[in-house]
């Protein structure tokens, strides 16, 4: 049985999701004096707002997996996430 | 004509996501070193993630496309399907089967039965469940591809051939555990793919206060019963008085009894999942924890097609195709036309009720982003089945059957080709569904029939140690034989003898195809349940420290008490189920 597995799922979804955001937000940002494209949405520009969101989110999964990475290092107190995993990195 | 065309950006949000998901499989490759790794992830995952990918393996076609469609067709009682039709078994699983599916320490859901029965039952179980698979992923390849074809005007083999392509990539390299984690990734992109759509439909109606007001404005001019589309309870004290023609106890019998229990508890396909967890207290919280979204994602997936049924002209919006409700199309047959009922009334295709709404609400980039969760949808059913496929095909048909003890090296090769045997079988299968049509529905029924008296065997097996290998084996086939004869008998209120049922006599009158399925399955259980205590009781059962691990009575229940009060799976089940009554209260 493989312990260590090579990847942090923390870290996938992190990084998808805020390279969409980011993607998503600038496309946003370029086009906010495109009234046609937003006209189905009421006016909002809803790439840069989710884009945005979505950044945030991205963001906050990428910090956690930082820290989850940081805690694992041998010596470091183990931190929650870890206790609850059986100290396994993930 | 496709409905609408793709602009760079959206191909670029696709582009990201589809790199990564290789690039998953890509990494989870240095990972697989046996067979136990590649079919079972090492038995290695921390339950937020085995949760999670529980929830998202069950979103194939079926869940965003169908609930959508059932969302426009029968209004907020769709919910019934989640609030009832999922939470309630998906405690009962985590709290009281999870420690025999785990503690036992079988392979699979058909090697459970195995120990706890005997190898017939096993092998019944493990070939209906193969056949079932390989047809459910070709029926999401297939229904893929037809939808992208008609929204994007893409070519049906390209879509079906290049996810085919993508699915077989990554479980090739990274097997269960590649499936599982993109399977979370799924579960992300849905939820941010699909909540800004039901926020700016919201929004576009006006508000959450006239989203209901116009429903009722609906049902008053169609000349419905009064709380149709907006109420989930209210009129259930008779078939006609509610949208899915299912009185309460057909319902709760049905629907939240033996055809949730026989589904959640039982599929190997979801409790693969929480066999992957690394720890018995991981793998019963699999499915809380699924739970929890489980039970708020009628908002998520309901609600669209609800919106697309008021969304119209006065709303800014011209629906394409024209001649329905809302932005929800008229059904068209062969020669163009739109299709019309025995009473005049337009056939509605509720099937484009939540495409029509992506592609009416969402700009370019966002539009990538819905198309992208959709696709995502559809390969998370896909890889969820070839996934299950490859672990009952290796373990419970190919090691019983065929070769009995090789090197493990040699079951995760075999784990390997199951895969790509599995995807070239799911791709043939989605072609033969879209050259005859029927195959679809002939099929989906035998699985109905096959599949609704599990629940009786298992339940038995658990909670009975009486039962026996015999017991289970004659029960299964007597229950599917129940099905078969009930529908032959039956059929609901406007269809005509012969797939729909009344084969033989149609003696039996239901007011909906719903309420027929209901009490088909209520039939199945309750034949497989007396079969397999008459058989039972007629047949030596086994010593029982023959037994112990695999029955209620002979195991040591896992204890909690160590764990703080709030951690425990009984007070998360708790939780769970005050949240469903609280939104069936809040729905009623």
């Amino acid at each position: 049985m493989s312990l260590a597995s090579p990847l942090d799922l923390r870290r996938a979804i992190g990084g998808l999701l805020a390279a969409l955001g980011l993607l998503l937000a600038s496309y946003g940002a370029l086009t906010r004096n495109a009234r046609a494209a937003y006209a189905m949405t009421g006016g909002n520009n809803i790439n840069l707002v989710w884009g945005l969101v979505m950044l945030a989110v991205g963001a906050a999964f990428l910090l956690a997996a930082a820290w989850h990475r940081r805690s694992a290092r041998p010596g470091a107190r183990p931190s929650v996430a870890d206790r609850d995993t059986g100290g396994r990195p993930l | 004509m496709p409905v609408t065309r793709l602009a760079p950006i959206d191909y670029a949000v696709m582009g990201l996501y589809f790199v990564t998901v290789l690039g998953i499989g890509w990494a989870l490759k240095r990972a697989m070193h046996t067979a136990g790794d590649y079919l079972q992830s090492g038995r290695s995952l921390p339950p937020w993630i085995t949760g999670l990918a529980f929830l998202s393996a069950n979103l194939g076609a079926q869940e965003v496309i169908g609930m959508g469609a059932s969302g426009a067709k029968y209004g907020i009682a769709t919910a019934h399907f989640y609030w009832i039709g999922a939470i309630p078994a998906m405690v009962f699983l985590a709290l009281f089967m999870m420690p025999f599916y785990y503690g036992s320490r079988a392979r699979s859901v058909p090697e459970y039965l195995r120990l706890r029965f005997d190898e017939k039952t096993r092998t019944l179980n493990a070939v209906a469940f193969a056949a079932m698979t390989i047809f459910s992923s070709g029926v999401s390849m297939y229904a893929m591809g037809k939808l992208l074809s008609l929204l994007l005007g893409w070519d049906f083999d390209t879509c079906v051939l290049v996810s085919a392509g993508i699915v077989l990539a990554y479980v090739v390299l990274g097997g269960l555990t590649s499936a599982i984690y993109n399977e979370v990734l799924q579960f992300f992109l849905i939820v941010f793919g699909f909540a800004p759509l039901v926020i700016l439909g919201v929004e576009a109606v006006g508000g959450w206060k006239f989203l209901w007001y116009r429903l009722d404005q609906i049902t008053v001019s169609a000349m419905l019963p009064r709380g149709w589309f907006t109420h989930t309870w209210q009129g259930m004290g008779h078939p006609a008085t509610n949208s899915i023609g299912v009185e309460w106890f057909g319902l709760v019998m049905g629907l939240g009894f033996v055809l949730s229990f026989g589904y959640w508890c039982t599929d190997f396909l979801v409790v693969q999942r929480a066999m992957a967890a690394e720890s018995m207290t991981a793998a019963r919280r699999t499915p809380l924890i699924a739970a929890v979204p489980k039970m708020l994602f009628p908002f998520l997936v309901v609600l669209p097609g609800m919106i697309a049924l008021i969304l119209g002209a006065g709303d800014g919006f011209t629906a394409v195709g024209g001649m329905g409700q809302g932005l929800v199309p008229a059904k068209r047959g062969a020669d163009g036309l739109a299709m019309v009922d025995a009473m005049g009334r337009t056939i509605l295709d509720y099937d484009l009720a939540t495409p029509m709404m992506l592609v009416n609400l969402f700009p370019n980039g966002m539009l990538g982003l819905g198309i992208t969760a959709l696709i995502a949808s559809f390969m998370a059913g896909m890889a969820g089945n070839v996934t299950a496929f490859n672990t009952v095909w290796t373990y419970d048909i190919y090691q019983a059957h065929v070769r009995r003890s090789a090197s493990d090296a040699h079951y995760l090769w075999m784990g390997r080709a199951a895969t790509v045997g599995g995807i070239a079988l799911s791709l043939a299968a989605a072609y033969a569904v879209s050259a005859f049509n029927n195959i679809m529905d002939f099929l989906q029924l035998v699985f109905a029939f096959v599949n609704a008296p599990l629940f009786a065997t298992f339940a038995l097996g658990m909670f009975w140690k009486r039962s026996t290998g015999h017991g289970a084996f004659w029960g299964l086939l007597a229950g599917t034989a129940g099905a078969v004869v009930h529908h032959g008998l039956s059929l609901a209120r406007g269809s005509t003898p012969g797939i729909k049922g009344g084969y033989f006599v149609p003696l039996l009158r239901y007011p909906s195809e719903l309420a027929q399925t209901f009490w088909t399955a209520i039939v199945a259980f309750g034949a497989c349940l007396a079969v397999s205590v008459v058989v039972s009781l007629l047949t030596r059962p086994r010593p029982d420290d023959e037994l112990r691990g695999l029955v209620y009575s002979l195991t040591d229940r896992p204890s909690d008490g160590a764990m703080a009060w709030w951690k425990r799976p009984a007070t998360l089940a708790v939780a769970l189920l005050a949240g469903t009554v609280a939104l069936n209260i809040a729905f009623f």
